[in-house]
Order: structure tokens, then C-alpha cells, then sequence
């Protein structure tokens, strides 16, 4: 694998426990050399964080003697004690690239406390295994796996039994940075239309985990959660349906939420009474909205850089709905040799260098960016404003605020047109600049 | 030899015994630790904790026209985005795969130098991960091969984040490569080196204010914008003095045993008291007293209004700090009117117990040494009356005892300026976050001893 200057995300044991701190109840252990949680603590520290998280994770912290002569008893000792001291309902080990190396049995150490009736599982996940996509997406395989052979806590009986369970994968917590705001978007659309919901990232994480078999049918929103789908599918024969990316705007919302009236025989007149209702929302919401649309000088010039998920979703929503040219698309996700998904019309690439990236920014002719924090700097040497759309965000606390499904629509629309005009200002004050320069020189 | 000399830093354990648990009262530390050798204790259940990687990032990460090579996987060099200081030295991570760890990783090392090198890199510094420690990849053997085709230096830190329990090994380890950058000095300067490892910009900038408006000059190494040239020409200074010398007095040793600049072992700037000596101690080295005495009471003086009132009077305040630090800020608690209630210390070994003597006045407190590991100060904070609990970063976790936090992140703490500002901290509205935070441990633990989850060490 290539080199990478200025990393954006961690490795794959990141992306797990990433995806376990945000599952209420759930505490990782990760067996790994001290420092391992740390940066991954360091890299997230302003995400909102998790039920356990940062400094708090219960971490072995493997020294040299454990290296030589394996750590399976310093993770026996670490297990034992970490149910007495942190709070939890599901304890998961975690591996490391030391432990994989050493090759600590940390499935075997899990399996010894679970025959004492310990709820703990393992994944045997090492930061060399890829980037935290990968995480996400071995956690969740090895969960599926692990969770059949502990007890099953008493789940709550639910209200509404007859109305279809649907799981949601594919969203990456913190790799998505808003993702507690898009999932409960989806969510509320979906029990809209007349479904129950796991999205595992919410109030009910734990108890989401174990309902997880009864699914009508899993909802998959990128790559990363076709082969949770896969290995559910094959396992419980609970079938899959595949989106490229979240539906974002009421175009793609209405074609998402036919696709699942007809695939699971729902209410087709309440969903579109729904739809109906939210549509006349939305334009309320942005009454006024095309007037400063079209005086700031429609259909800027833009270019997007994220994951793959996050750029087919609100790529697809400015170009399609807002008219923004998107001149170059950067997928920060890709494996390496395969083609980009969509263009938009401009130019598409497939890195996740900061200095490549900075490089396309800067001979793109960008009107406005929508990328990450780490662009901020390249942004402001090219006086373009950034709306920062995907891993990682700074400064700006992540609570509900969400880019997905209608609710993500306005908010998007709000934010370019506020993006515009921050663009617009920043010129005229350059230009203002430039006069007055001139004029002192004739002057002179 | 000078001991920048010999291949490797040793660890903090094996320099100066240091220890990364306690659990007791402050007395019974000062007198564990008054020996020639300290006890060691392990942890049966540990928390996430920083390593010798992080702190070597730390050391190496401000200096600008540098480039840190991450050796390792791509999660090694994670914190990079939280760390990078602004301006600061370009990150690179070599971006290790599966295959890489079993093949070795000497191809792509070579190949992301290279590569820092044609992007402007004037110093290149290599750190060191786990995998290619474990893997035992041959490192120097690609440096070796590189001294031929570069002038650009090319230095290997050489961490690996399991050798050590003391993250601040890893601050030796890249002072160690740093020494190495040192020229000789054919004359002295009339400058000091100020050494700003770990600490942050504000009480970087709060005192070399005051070092300026003293009249020295300063060389600022290794801290936020400095460079490689601030490095070269550390030992023609005319003295160094380290503003935490938990984290950077390796520096200063080592330039003092090759060069002969002397080390000023000068306390942290903390405080009323501990900036006083501070001050007296670099003026002295300059032949300054009586301006920096003149200095010194038009300062204090404006201070008067702030400890009249007293704001912490009644109030009892939990520490947890790096050693260095822990004296200024008993002193400062005491000069606001308050009362030091417990103490967690990041490392306590022979060269900085020094600093809790000082302290035996307030023997029986809860004392505890630990990096990180808040279940152990929530277990304290659980069974003593505190106020406020003072803390690096992530403070939050105290407010379920009714505990105000005070993070120290980013905070202003150095310095006349410091204490104006700390004090302001312990003033406003003071909203109950109780319901509002993580209840993460159990009552089960909180009960119990704190010191339940150790053992001794077995050799």
C-alpha cells in the first residue's frame, strides 16, 4: 500500500471500536500495546464519543513480556476485571496488530469467560487488516458470529410485533461524522411508512444486537455492509436490499420508500400521505430560499471529497437538486485499482493522500468545498469557503445535525446557500482590497 | 560517551526507576519512593493509556520544516489530525499492510522518506510502531543506504510502544535523535534555550512573553514553530531551562554533558512561587536580578486584588498532573485560599521525587500514580469530599460525584498570566452535570479499596 501524508482515519481496529463505543452497553477491551486506543481516542476525541470511550476503554496495555511470551493471561486477568470495575451488558475483546503477531488466543479467552456465564466475545481484528471500513465490517461479522453462543438477555416485548423489523448496516459511526443524526432520520421515515428499526447506534444498541436475526429484511447503505448482509442472509435467510448511499432530498427519499412499500406489502397510501406532508415541509422551510439561491449566482462551481457513501449521497443531492457543478469528486475509500462510482460530469479520484487532495483543490477552479477539516487549510489559502461533510470535523460539535433522508435535505440546502454567500462575501472583500491597492498606487 | 551517544535512550524505568502505579496517601509515596530503588506494582485491569509512540509525536511534531515518517499501520499515526500543530512538521504514515508485516516493511519505509524528501522535508524523523519492532525490520539498514543518496538527515526514533510503561520514555527517545541534530558550539550565545516538549501554545506563548519582556532572548526548541535550526544551535546557548522537565530535561542533560551548557533545573512556572524562582533562576544565569527582581514586583503586585479575594477559600481541589507541575499548582490552590484534597501524578521516579517533599505538609491525602486510568481517580473522587477536580483533558467523568472539572486542556496555566486565568475558572455558574455524564464504573468498584486491582511486580 502506498504512503499516505496527513492520515484522515485509523486502521481497522479503530473502525471496531468506533462501531462498539457507539452501541449503548457495549464495552470493547482492547488487547493491544499501550497507545492503540489512545489514537484512536485522539483521532475521534471531538466526535461526541460513545457509551464508553476515549481514555475510559479498557485497554490491556501489553508490554514487552507480553510480547515474548504471549498475553493470554494478562487478557484473562484484564477480562476478569473489567466486568467488576466497568458497567456493562456485552463485553467485546478486541485484537491489535501486536497481538495477531504474538498470536494471542483471544477467542479461547473469550469462550473461557462466556462457559462462566460472562457475556464476552472476541474479534480477532488488527489494525494492518485495512482502514477502519474494514473494522466496521469484521466487527459485525464476528458479532453475528459470537452473540449466538451467549445467553440471550430478556429482550422487551414490543407494542407493534406485527410491524416488520428492518436492520440498517453500512454507516460507518464517526466515519461518518454525522451519522446518530442520519440514522435517526432514517429511522423516523422508516417507522413513518410503518416499520420497526435497528440501527444499533442509538438508546437501544444492545438489545438491537440481539433482535438482529428477526429482521424482515436488511437495509444496506454502502459497500461496507454488503457482507454483514451477506453473512445474515446466508445465516438466518434474511435477505438484503442494497442502496450505493442513504437517500438524501424527496426525490431519492420517495423512490427509497416505494422501493420498500413494494418489497415489504406496506401501506403505499400512508407512505405517500407521508411523503406528501414532509414535501410541503421542505417547502416551507426553504420559502425565500431560491431568490438567494439565484442572486448568489446559481450552480457554483464544486468539489467533493469523502468516503464513497457520503459522496454519492450529497454529490448526488447538489448536483441533482441544486444545481452545484460538481467539477471533481475525491472518494477517500476506494481499493486500490478500482474505478470510481460517478463523476457528476467533472473528474472523479480515488485517494486518501492529503497532499493529493490539496493538489486537485487547488488547480479546481472550486467555488465552494465540501470536504473535511483537513482541507480547511488548503480552503483558506484559496479563499473558498468549506462546509465540512465527512471525516474529520473539527471545532464543530456533532449532535443530531444530519445530512441524509428529508430533514438532511433542508439542512444541506441551508448550509450551501449560507456557503454561497459566505464565497460571495469573502470575493467582494478581496476585490474591495484590490481597488483600494489600486488606488493607492495612483495616488502615488 | 555522552549519553546521546549510545544507540538508544533507555527507558524511563531503567534511568530513573520510575514507577507508572501507586495507590496510598502522599506520605506513604515520599517515603516508598525515598529509597535507591522504587517498587514496582502492576495493574490486574488497565484502561487505555498514551505510550512512548505518542509522546515521541508529540516531542517532534512542531518543528516545521521536518517530516515525521509513521512505521507502522495506518491507525499508528491516527492522533495525527489532534496532534499536528499548525505550521508544524508534515506527517506521513508508511501505511503497513498484513503482508508488509510478514515480508518486512524496509520497501515502503524507504519509498515514503523518498518521498517526504521531494516534498520539502529539511530532517526526516522515522518512528518506530510495534510491528516493526516485533518484526524486528531492519531500519537502519534502509537509513544506512539513504546517508548515500541525501544530504537530508534521516534519524530513526526508535519507539515501539510496548518497552516501556512511562509514556515519557517516548519523550527521551525523540530528544535522543534530536541531540544528534545538535551542532557543536565554537561560542556561547546570549540566549537560553527554552525546552516545550508536550506543552500547549498558550503557556508556551504566556512565558516566553515574559522571557522577552525580561530582555533575554530565547530559543524555543522543540516546541510549536520552531526548526531544525533552533535545534542546531541549541549548544551554543548560554543556558537551558525545560518548562516541564518531567517531559524534556533529557535535552538539557545531554547538551550539558556534550557541550557543556548548563541545565538549569528550574521548577515549572506555576504559581506564585515556583514563577518567582523561575524567574530569579534565569536571571541569575543572564546577570539580571535586580531588573528581574523590579520586574517581579510590579507583577505580583497587580496579583494582590486576586489573592485578597481568595476564591477557592474552603474549597478542596484534586490533582491530577505531571509531577513537575504538582508543586506550583499546590502552591497556586493555597495562594487562592484552597486546599489540595488528592493528587494522581503521570510518573514518579529517582530524578523527580524531588518534587513531592515539598509537599508533606498535606501528607494524608489520597495520593495515586497513573497515566490516564480514570476508574482509579473516579474510586478516590467517590469517597472523598472534592471540589474540583483538576485534569489534563476528557475531566467530565468527575461531575457523577458532584466534583466541578477543570481541564487543563489548552488552558493557560504559566506564569502571572496563568494564574489569573485559573483562578477565572474557578468562578461563574457552577450547573450540576451528575445526571448529565457517563456513569461508567460500578458502585461495586467504587466501594472498594482502590488499590484491589494490583499486584506486585515478579521478576
Amino acid at each position: 500500500m502506498a504512503s499516505i501524508r496527513n492520515p484522515r482515519a485509523g486502521c481497522a481496529l479503530h473502525g471496531a471500536l468506533s462501531t462498539l463505543e457507539a452501541i449503548e452497553g457495549i464495552v470493547p477491551i482492547v488487547q493491544a500495546n499501550a497507545g492503540c486506543a489512545i489514537q484512536h481516542a485522539l483521532a475521534y476525541r471531538d466526535s461526541g464519543g460513545g457509551y464508553i470511550g476515549g481514555q475510559a476503554v479498557p485497554a490491556a496495555n501489553i508490554i514487552d513480556k507480553q510480547v515474548i511470551f504471549g498475553g493470554g493471561s494478562r487478557l484473562r486477568e484484564q477480562i476478569k476485571n473489567t466486568v467488576k470495575v466497568v458497567e456493562g451488558r456485552l463485553y467485546a475483546v478486541l485484537g491489535s496488530c501486536e497481538c495477531a503477531m504474538v498470536g494471542d488466543d483471544l477467542n479461547g479467552m473469550a469462550r473461557e469467560a462466556a462457559e462462566q456465564g460472562l457475556p464476552v466475545v472476541a474479534s480477532n481484528i488488527a489494525g494492518f487488516h485495512g482502514d477502519v471500513y474494514r473494522g466496521y465490517e469484521r466487527i459485525f461479522l464476528d458479532l453475528i458470529d459470537g452473540l449466538p453462543t451467549l445467553e440471550s438477555p430478556p429482550v422487551p416485548q414490543c407494542q407493534d410485533g406485527e410491524r416488520p423489523l428492518v436492520n440498517i448496516f453500512g454507516i460507518v459511526p464517526t466515519a461518518n461524522p454525522y451519522y446518530k443524526g442520519d440514522l435517526q432520520e432514517l429511522q423516523r421515515i422508516l417507522e413513518a411508512i410503518g416499520l420497526r428499526v435497528n440501527s444499533f447506534f442509538g438508546p437501544d444498541g444492545h438489545a438491537a444486537l440481539y433482535s438482529m436475526p428477526d429482521a424482515a429484511l436488511n437495509l444496506v447503505f454502502s459497500r461496507w455492509g454488503e457482507a454483514i448482509g451477506a453473512k445474515l442472509e446466508e445465516k438466518y435467510a434474511t435477505p438484503q436490499l442494497i442502496f450505493d448511499a442513504m437517500p438524501l432530498g424527496n426525490e431519492e427519499v420517495g423512490l427509497f420508500v416505494q422501493a420498500l412499500v413494494e418489497r415489504l406489502d406496506l401501506d403505499a397510501t400512508a407512505a405517500e400521505r407521508f411523503l406528501e406532508r414532509e414535501e410541503a415541509w421542505s417547502e416551507y422551510f426553504l420559502l425565500g430560499g431560491a431568490d438567494r439561491y439565484f442572486d448568489d449566482g446559481a450552480g457554483k462551481r464544486a468539489v467533493i471529497v469523502g468516503d464513497t457513501e457520503t459522496v454519492l449521497r450529497i454529490g448526488g443531492f447538489l448536483s441533482r437538486t441544486l444545481g452545484v457543478d460538481i467539477r471533481t469528486a475525491i472518494y477517500t475509500d476506494r481499493v486500490e485499482g478500482e474505478e470510481e462510482p460517478a463523476d457528476f460530469g467533472g473528474a472523479a479520484h480515488s485517494t486518501s493522500d492529503g497532499e493529493e487532495i490539496a493538489e486537485v483543490l487547488r488547480v479546481s477552479g472550486a467555488e465552494l468545498i465540501f470536504a473535511s477539516s483537513l482541507e480547511d487549510a488548503v480552503a483558506q489559502t484559496l479563499g473558498v469557503p468549506l462546509l465540512a461533510v465527512s471525516h474529520p470535523v473539527r471545532d464543530r460539535f456533532i449532535a443530531d445535525q444530519t445530512y441524509a433522508g428529508l430533514r438532511g435535505a433542508v439542512a444541506l440546502s441551508a448550509d450551501t446557500l449560507t456557503l454561497a454567500r459566505q464565497g460571495q462575501r469573502a470575493l467582494e472583500e478581496r476585490l474591495v482590497r484590490k481597488i483600494a491597492a489600486a488606488g493607492a498606487r495612483t495616488a502615488a | 560517551m555522552a549519553f546521546h551517544e549510545e544507540k538508544n535512550a533507555l527507558t524511563r524505568e531503567k534511568r530513573s526507576a520510575a514507577i507508572s502505579h501507586y495507590h496510598g496517601t502522599l506520605a506513604s509515596l515520599i517515603a516508598d519512593t525515598a529509597g535507591e530503588e522504587i517498587p514496582q506494582r502492576v495493574r490486574t485491569f488497565t484502561q487505555a493509556a498514551h505510550d512512548d509512540i505518542l509522546s515521541a509525536l508529540t516531542a517532534l511534531r512542531g518543528i516545521r520544516d521536518a517530516a515525521i515518517v509513521v512505521h507502522g499501520a495506518v491507525g499508528c499515526a491516527a492522533a495525527a489530525g489532534a496532534l499536528a500543530r499548525p505550521g508544524g512538521a508534515r506527517w506521513y504514515s508508511v501505511n503497513l499492510s498484513e503482508r508488509d508485516s510478514i515480508l518486512g516493511s524496509e520497501a515502503p519505509l524507504r519509498e515514503t522518506i523518498l518521498r517526504a524528501i521531494a516534498e520539502g522535508a529539511a530532517a526526516v524523523f522515522v518512528v518506530g510502531t510495534p510491528v516493526v519492532a516485533i518484526n524486528n525490520d531492519d531500519v537502519n539498514a534502509v537509513l544506512l543506504t539513504l546517508e548515500e543518496e541525501t544530504t537530508v538527515s534521516v534519524l530513526h526514533v526508535n519507539t515501539d510502544g510496548f518497552r516501556s510503561k512511562s509514556p515519557l520514555s517516548g519523550f527521551d527517545t525523540a530528544l535522543h535523535a534530536l541531540l544528534r541534530l545538535v551542532d557543536a558550539p565554537e561560542s556561547r550565545g546570549d540566549f537560553v534555550n527554552v525546552l516545550a516538549v508536550g506543552d500547549n501554545i498558550r503557556n508556551v506563548a504566556a512565558i516566553v512573553g515574559a522571557i522577552d519582556a525580561l530582555g533575554i532572548g530565547w530559543n524555543l526548541l522543540p516546541g510549536p514553530s520552531s526548526s531544525l535550526e533552533n535545534i542546531r544551535k541549541a549548544g551554543s546557548a548560554r543556558a537551558t531551562v525545560s518548562l516541564n522537565d518531567d517531559e524534556s530535561e533529557y535535552f538539557g542533560l545531554g547538551l550539558e554533558a556534550a557541550y557543556g551548557t548548563p541545565y538549569l533545573r528550574l521548577p515549572a512556572p506555576v504559581g506564585r512561587a515556583a514563577t518567582r524562582r523561575f524567574v530569579a533562576g534565569l536571571a541569575e544565569a543572564f546577570g539580571i536580578d535586580d531588573e528581574a527582581q523590579a520586574w517581579l514586583r510590579a507583577r505580583e503586585a497587580a496579583l494582590q486584588e486576586l489573592l485578597s479575594a481568595r476564591p477557592l477559600a474552603g474549597k478542596k481541589v484534586f490533582l491530577q498532573l505531571d509531577t513537575a507541575l504538582v508543586e506550583g499548582f499546590s502552591d497556586l490552590i493555597h495562594d487562592l485560599g484552597g486546599e489540595v484534597a488528592g493528587v494522581a501524578l503521570s510518573n514518579v521516579d529517582l530524578n523527580n521525587r524531588a518534587h513531592l517533599a515539598r509537599l508533606e505538609a498535606a501528607a494524608d491525602i489520597p495520593a495515586l500514580v497513573a497515566v490516564g486510568q480514570p476508574f482509579e481517580i473516579a474510586n478516590v473522587l467517590a469517597r472523598t469530599p472534592v471540589d474540583y477536580y483538576i485534569g489534563p483533558e476528557q475531566t467530565a467523568f468527575a461531575a457523577r460525584f458532584g466534583v466541578r472539572p477543570i481541564s487543563l486542556r489548552g488552558a493557560v496555566y504559566y506564569g502571572h498570566e496563568g494564574m489569573h486565568a485559573l483562578a477565572a475558572r474557578f468562578g461563574g455558574p457552577h450547573p450540576d452535570f451528575r445526571e448529565r455524564v457517563r456513569r461508567d464504573y460500578a458502585e461495586n468498584w467504587l466501594k472498594k479499596n482502590g488499590g484491589w486491582h494490583v499486584k506486585r511486580e515478579v521478576r
